[in-house]
């Protein structure tokens, strides 16, 4: 039950304070990104990769699975990156490629920081018997080498966009919680969360109004290189052949189906990872741009 | 005066000897191994239970066609003795681990340390050729790194240490193959050991994947490095030491990497997770007969029981290593040897 007056001009104001708030976020985030020259750089870069990975599919000559030539054939007038183990086009299936590991390397942080955020704060402010049962949760299954602990959910799920989801964010998860508990300990030991516990309030009342608002800031810091890792993982899961089945385009499996060719048809490898490496090496240096930028900013 | 630590609280102490200091070591020694053992088991029980509980009968993945047929998944489960209650077969697991049973694969029906063979030696070749180039060159690049703090030095292992590290082990596998294979015909793009001769003899085979490893590796480590070096430099100590005017050599030596060289080793630890999966990438680029693509070929087989032993193995020596680094950064660390911590 709301208990603002149902009327309309007070739910525009809210409305519009909330975008504005929102879009002072971005700009906020973007001016901190772009405070070094390499986390201009990784703006830069992610910016035309989603836009290739947007308009791609629209560009691409060919279907994805469309055999246009003989294998491994060279780059030609018709064919302008060549031919793929299979003789289907490797321009069109870059143009298609990108997707899956820039949907999923946004989801599974997304996923996590909810799912962390909601346990992390419970285990932070409740204590007890629930904090430590958790804590030896996250603690077990951070013992797990994180490509092994996503391999072992793969073995169990079968391989697809879904399954592959349910591992990155199986591998995302713990480390998460663990950053979230951390900050609502140190938001719990604010004078006001006492005054509020001193007034007799409700411990979860007190997590949802006074402290999760103060961590708000370390969980999106933290989403920001949870992105990294999740595209890291999935590249190199994507890689190994477990990410998704063929006959799908994706850039990771474009290099594990066409490396046998690597002599003859290097172009069909070195497309795919050049963009997989520009989208690692350009997530990475813009959360290392924010997160240098707010600690020159607090320091 | 030499001293390289700050005083400990109880100066009268001998360090490292008689009979006073010796009982807080020994008890963190021995619950740091029991912590070890306890989140070793508690990984064995994640790792089965999350194998055999998950949806996807094992016996049905590994008859795959036949799966239709109940007579047959009734029989391929009783020889893999999947009819048995789920404890007993955690606890079967279990105890064959510890006499070196590592089970049998589902889909081959071999015993998995047979298949295992030479694997195990030639990942841990592959492994400690890693470690050995990666620990003094990250640790030196670290340390030069943080000595030179916000310098042009600083900057440029910076950058170049978040671009190697945020590159996937695989496309630096890639571009080394296509740099000196194809290109200047130096190195085998593909390593595919003699079984006859230990994978070290066989060096050539080695240099590609340890440098592809080392790469990203040492991206990882020197920043940590440089981090817990950093630390160190703003102690007390060490400011103390320059203003005395000691000279950089033996600051290095004497004041700053005693202290964080512990850290650092504590650090590695940590890295070790992401450096093993990092050797199981580039085992399966450069086509390595190690552990790291057995587990990707029983994954994309779905080899339950081959992948739940493997993983085991695998995360075994990551705790394992962890509770090395951690026993010998308090080797190392003056003040934890003294029970002062």
């Amino acid at each position: 039950m709301s208990i603002l007056p149902d009327n309309p001009s007070v739910h525009d104001t809210t409305e519009r304070a909330g975008l504005r708030r929102a879009a002072h976020g971005v700009k906020n985030v973007f001016r901190l990104a772009t405070r070094t020259g390499s986390g201009r750089f990784g703006v830069a870069t992610l910016t035309v990769i989603v836009m290739v990975v947007i308009v791609g599919p629209f560009l691409a000559p060919h279907g994805i699975t469309d055999v246009v030539g003989v294998p491994f054939g060279s780059p030609s007038s018709s064919n302008l990156l060549g031919t793929d183990y299979l003789g289907r086009d490797v321009l069109s299936r870059f143009l298609q490629g990108g997707s899956t590991l820039i949907m999923l390397s946004l989801a599974a942080p997304a996923i996590s920081m909810v799912i962390a955020a909601v346990v992390g704060t419970l285990a932070g402010s409740i204590g007890g018997r629930f904090d430590l049962i958790t804590s030896w949760i996250v603690d077990v299954v951070l013992s797990l080498p994180s490509l092994v602990l996503a391999l072992l959910v793969l073995a169990s799920l079968g391989s697809g966009p879904g399954a592959s989801l349910v591992a990155l964010t199986v591998v995302l998860v713990p480390g998460a919680i663990r950053v979230a508990r951390a900050a609502t300990l140190e938001a719990a030991s604010a004078d006001y969360v006492e005054a509020a516990l001193a007034r007799g309030e409700n411990r979860l009342a007190v997590a949802v109004r006074e402290i999760l608002p103060n961590t708000r800031s370390v969980l999106a810091a933290d989403f920001g290189v949870r992105v990294g890792y999740a595209a890291l993982i999935y590249a190199g899961l994507s890689f190994l052949g477990v990410g998704q089945p063929p006959p799908a385009a994706d850039w990771g499996l474009m290099i594990n189906e066409n490396r046998i060719g690597l002599m003859t048809q290097p172009i069909a490898v070195l497309v795919p990872a050049l963009a997989i490496a520009l989208v690692t090496v350009s997530v990475t240096a813009v959360s290392d741009s924010i997160a240098r930028s707010v600690g020159g900013r607090t320091q | 005066m030499t001293t390289t630590v700050a005083l400990p609280e109880t100066p009268t102490i001998t360090p490292g000897r008689g009979p006073r200091s010796a009982p807080p070591l020994l008890r963190y020694v021995l619950v740091r191994v029991g912590s070890g053992v306890a989140t070793l088991w508690a990984v064995s029980v994640l790792v089965f239970f999350g194998t055999n509980l998950l949806p996807g009968n094992a016996a049905e993945v590994a008859l795959g066609v036949r799966a239709g047929d109940p007579l047959a998944v009734e029989k391929a489960m009783e020889a893999a003795g999947l009819d048995q209650p789920v404890l007993v077969r955690y606890w079967d697991w279990l105890t064959g681990l510890l006499q070196g049973d590592l089970g049998v694969s589902m889909v081959t029906q071999q015993s998995v340390a047979g298949l295992m063979g030479a694997r195990l030696s030639n990942t841990l070749v592959l492994t400690g050729c890693l470690l050995v180039l990666l620990i003094p060159l990250a640790l030196g690049l670290g340390t030069w790194s943080a000595m030179r703090k916000d310098t042009m030095v600083d900057r440029v292992i910076g950058t170049g240490t978040m671009w190697f590290l945020s590159t996937p082990e695989f496309v630096v596998g890639t571009f080394l193959v296509v740099i000196f294979s194809s290109w200047f015909n130096l190195l085998p793009s593909v390593s595919l050991l003699n079984p006859q001769v230990s994978a070290l003899q066989q060096a050539d085979l080695l240099v590609l994947p340890v440098l592809a490893l080392l790469v990203v590796g040492v991206g990882q480590v020197t920043r940590l490095v440089r981090a817990s070096t950093i630390e160190v430099l703003q102690s007390d100590f060490v400011q103390m030491a320059v203003l005395r005017g000691v000279p950089t050599r033996t600051l290095v030596l004497r004041h700053v990497l005693p202290n964080s060289l512990g850290p650092s080793v504590q650090v590695l630890g940590m890295a070790l997770g992401s450096l093993i999966g990092g050797v199981v990438v580039i085992e399966t680029v450069f086509n390595y007969p190690g552990v790291g693509t057995m587990l990707v070929q029983a994954v994309s087989t779905r080899d339950i029981t081959t992948v739940a032993s493997l993983a085991l193995l695998i995360s075994a020596a990551y705790v394992i290593g962890n509770l090395l680094a951690d026993l010998a950064a308090m080797a190392m660390n003056p003040q934890l040897r003294r029970g002062g911590f």
